[in-house]
């Protein structure tokens, strides 16, 4: 298990090695010279040189990259282009709320897609599983956004019982927070539910056509253990994958939920950073959602481990 | 007793068969075709111009002359929703036909070059630990907005996507005995890649691309949606909603009929992609 686990950290830091670099080449592929985007279009060419010596522009790439990630390694992500505040601050202030809708919206993918996934498995062939597969499909074509504006309309507009938009920390009570995050969370996990559904769907239909389940059934075990017990738990790996990965998608999709809803949270603040130009906190941004992405498929292996004894025992050779 | 395999026990029939059988399915999909028609006819369907703006119109409700209403520069809804179509049906298929392209051929060196392998697989890895939208919407900031670079950025978006399902089959193909046949009689490696070993990463990764088709176009309308995509004033199902997203409280129509065509032709596309799976991999049935 540890060495399985080492060579899996290795791979991770690799990983995110190689994120870096992208991040940093995509900035300079680009063209955009920060120094002019500070100055404005005013600014003289010696002020653009000067404040280009500053912020040690002038030095050759590989340089500027050692030093950027040498900032990085002490936490350090520079400072904002156009206001005047350290990126990691920003990120840190920015950070909560994403996270909180995140959370919300994983769980609530969790909760409707597990469940509905299994009774479609169990029901194959009957009304009820066409139907949940049909519902499936609907779900996996309604953009997040447009779900959100619909839900938006019918439920702020309409009926009025949740807030139009904005958000509220835990700290101003439990019961608002909840309330301001109810819309965006369903118009963020809905499709993600969906998503979950279908795995969770096709994982159980796999296990439960095999020999150790028809020897359960021959045996007589009633038809609720062997669903819960004996299939949900090998169909478990697929289903751990899945909700894993949806949770960085969520992290991503955050970008239009929180602009319809008027969240400050990370996709606001790339958003606004987009139509700045302020690549220091897109880069920022960016990097914490792929390291949340890493951290979380780093933890979705230590699961494996724990729930399949296999992989566990397979690492140790 | 004759023991023919008749036409009625044929894997397609059978599959053709299932998809009728889901009526709310099939009415999608009909509603589909219908959609993707007018789209594709938009010049010849629609009686207005997709630009012209009549102020005297501003914001009518659906009528007569104007079935899905007018927006606010008194422009016709159900014109814009159908150049729209096109727009996102053009962008759609362009991106998942270059990211495949490109994404097979990576694959397959991926899955044949073990020095390759590493490389290429180590760099896919890391581009997929950006989620989809976070990367387009990057992309689409560093290289500017216009419609060429929307296709583009989705393009890279979806690369890794190709390369993970073509390198994983062609791992499988590359220890067939009749690679080895081929290479044995001396074979040069374009010939047993491109030849031998790309008919069969093609049907799971023309599922893929399927899908890739459906979801470039939800990320392509939420990018416009944010104005980072297809840049107005052509028409586009993203930037038609961003525009109606201001006056979402007094005009329903402006939102709904552009978002409900936008469901039914990405939800056709899935219906499609799903009915390529069953008919190409018979196991999954």
């Amino acid at each position: 298990m540890a060495k399985y686990m080492g060579k899996r950290f290795l791979f991770t830091i690799l990983t995110l090695i190689l994120v870096t670099i992208f991040l940093f080449l995509l900035t300079h592929v680009s063209g955009a010279d920060p120094a002019k985007i500070m100055l404005g279009t005013n600014a003289t060419p010696e002020a653009v040189e000067a404040m280009r010596a500053k912020l040690g522009l002038d030095r050759p790439w590989y340089v500027q990259y050692f030093s950027w990630i040498s900032d990085l390694l002490h936490g350090d992500l520079g400072t904002s282009y156009y206001r005047d505040e350290k990126v990691s601050d920003l990120l840190v202030k920015y950070f909560k709320p994403t996270l909180a809708l995140a959370i919300y919206s994983e769980l609530i993918a969790i909760i409707i897609g597990v469940p509905m996934g299994i009774m479609q498995a169990k029901n194959k062939g009957k009304a009820s599983s066409v139907i949940i597969s049909t519902i499936t499909l609907i779900g996996l074509s309604i953009p997040g956004f447009l779900l959100g504006l619909f839900l938006m309309f019918f439920f702020s507009v309409k009926i009025k019982i949740f807030p139009v938009s904005g958000y509220k920390a835990i700290t101003e009570g439990f019961g608002e927070h909840i309330k301001s995050l109810v819309l965006p969370s369903l118009a963020l996990g809905l499709s993600q539910a969906a998503l979950i559904t279908r795995t969770t769907n096709s994982a159980m239909l796999e296990v439960l056509n095999s020999e150790y389940i028809k020897t359960a059934r021959a045996k007589g075990v009633n038809e609720k253990t062997i669903l819960w017990k004996h299939a949900l738990r090998n169909a478990m790996i697929p289903i751990i994958t899945v909700c894993g990965q949806s949770f960085a998608v969520l992290f991503g999709g955050a970008v239009v939920i929180e602009t319809i809803f008027n969240i400050s949270g990370l996709g606001t603040l790339v958003y606004n950073s987009i139509s700045n130009r302020d690549y220091s906190i897109i880069q920022g941004a960016v990097l914490v959602i792929a390291l949340v992405y890493v951290v979380i498929n780093l933890l979705v292996d230590v699961l494996y481990g724990i729930e399949d004894p296999r992989i566990r025992v397979g690492g140790k050779k | 007793m004759k023991n023919k395999i008749t036409k009625e026990h044929s894997h397609k029939y059978l599959v053709f068969k299932k998809l009728c059988s889901n009526k709310l399915l099939l009415i999608f999909g009909i509603l589909t075709i219908v959609i993707v028609i007018a789209g594709i006819l938009a010049p010849v369907v629609s009686p207005y111009s997709p630009y012209d703006m009549q102020t005297s119109l501003r914001l009518k409700a659906p009528s007569a002359a104007h079935w899905f209403g007018t927006d606010t520069y008194g422009r016709d809804v159900l014109t814009r929703i159908l150049y729209g179509i096109r727009m996102s049906l053009v962008v759609g298929i362009l991106t998942a036909v270059i990211s495949t392209v490109i994404g097979i051929i990576l694959g397959l060196l991926a899955g044949y070059f073990n020095f390759l392998d590493t490389i290429i697989m180590r760099i896919s890895e890391a581009m997929s630990t950006i989620p989809v939208f976070l990367m387009a919407i990057t992309l689409m900031t560093i290289l500017g907005i216009s419609t060429k670079n929307v296709i583009i950025s989705m393009s890279i978006v979806y690369i890794p996507l190709v390369v993970t399902v073509t390198r994983g089959v062609a791992l499988q193909v590359r220890e067939q005995t009749y690679i080895e046949a081929i290479r044995s009689i001396g074979a040069k490696w374009p010939r047993i890649l491109f030849r031998h070993m790309m008919p069969n990463v093609l049907s799971p990764v023309i599922v893929q691309a399927t899908y890739i088709f459906a979801s470039s176009m939800l990320v392509e309308a939420a990018l416009s949606f944010l104005s980072c995509g297809i840049p107005l004033p052509a028409p586009s199902l993203g930037n038609i909603l961003s525009e109606a997203r201001t006056v979402i409280f007094s005009s329903w129509w402006l939102v709904t009929f552009p978002g409900i065509c936008l469901i039914i032709v990405i939800l056709g596309i899935n219906i499609l992609g799903d009915a390529l799976r069953d008919l190409m991999d018979p196991l999954s049935n």
